[in-house]
């Protein structure tokens, strides 16, 4: 059975890159254009594998789902995908509970070896 | 070019392109509005918002339709203008990045700061017209601040975390 995971940006362009590139590699991908959907998505799955999560997007971030679902994604590892590069704000996301920090734009090998590692696959 | 230069060069020509153009009965609506023109063909335009203590404005990338089309990074069609517009949210990010060895900060907007806060008119707009080999590309970056930045202060990062390097915690 693939394994599943979501991406959750606000750029379409992004999340069809994303899905393409992980779809390619053998994966099952599901989308979310913003947090409280990704959060929503999240909480109602158990067979998702990985989580790859913009930071800026409208109505909830990155981050704030990250702080929302604290506590109920100890086996989801998360890979924030972002253009933010600031020191604080992965400190915030590694305190949250996030794996791995990519600043976009991004090189696809790189993305598809660091979801393989991070799945365990 | 500092302001009061631009100011001069901008007035002129304007000025310029008024009387020549209402010559051949092309009256400008607004001269002041006036801005460099891309080359012909549909275009697609994306913007980005941001807003912070001392900056805050927005950026707005033009470019032909098939320029962005060639540029897809998937070989699955894309709405070109969310194409256009994380292309200007990649490089707003990395502006950010730059600037935040300056103390300055911003975070993104999701609507034009001005149209929330009409008493802080945003009245800086520089317009950049990049060429790459296939075509030109416009930037336009609209600010409102008050900070004196001297481009002679002005030093290249060299501790940018790297675009695309996994970090993993």
């Amino acid at each position: 059975m693939k394994k599943k995971i979501l991406v959750i940006d606000d750029s379409e362009t992004i999340r069809t890159q994303v899905g393409q590139l992980l779809r390619i590699a053998g994966y099952e991908v599901l989308e979310a254009p913003d947090g409280i959907i990704g959060a929503f998505t999240i909480r109602e799955r158990n067979d998702l594998s990985l989580v790859i999560c913009d930071v800026n997007m409208p109505r909830m971030d990155g981050l704030e789902m990250l702080d929302v679902l604290r506590g109920q994604t100890e086996n989801l590892p998360i890979l924030m995908l972002t253009t933010e590069a600031r020191l604080d704000k992965m400190d915030r996301a590694k305190r949250a509970g996030a794996k791995a920090w990519i600043i976009k734009p991004f090189k696809p090998e790189l993305l598809v070896a660091a979801v393989a590692k991070l799945v365990g696959t | 070019m500092r302001d009061d230069h631009w100011e001069f060069w901008r007035s002129v020509i304007t000025e310029t392109a008024a009387q020549v153009l209402s010559h051949y009965g092309m009256e400008l609506c607004n001269p002041a509005d006036w801005t460099p023109i891309l080359g012909d063909g549909d275009h697609v335009v994306g913007s980005v918002y941001f807003g912070g203590s001392q900056v805050r404005g927005g950026l707005t990338l033009c470019a032909p339709r098939e320029l962005l089309d060639t540029a897809n990074p998937t070989n699955i069609p894309v709405p070109l203008a969310d194409f256009a517009r994380e292309i200007a949210n990649q490089i707003l990010g990395g502006v950010k990045a730059r600037i935040a060895s300056y103390e300055i900060e911003f975070s993104y907007q999701f609507s034009d700061p001005a149209s929330r806060n009409p008493g802080l008119p945003v009245t800086e707009t520089r317009t950049l017209v990049l060429r790459s080999k296939t075509g030109e590309i416009a930037l336009m970056f609209a600010v409102a601040s008050d900070l004196e930045l001297e481009l002679a202060n002005y030093q290249p990062s060299r501790d940018l975390p790297s675009l695309g390097k996994v970090i993993l915690f």
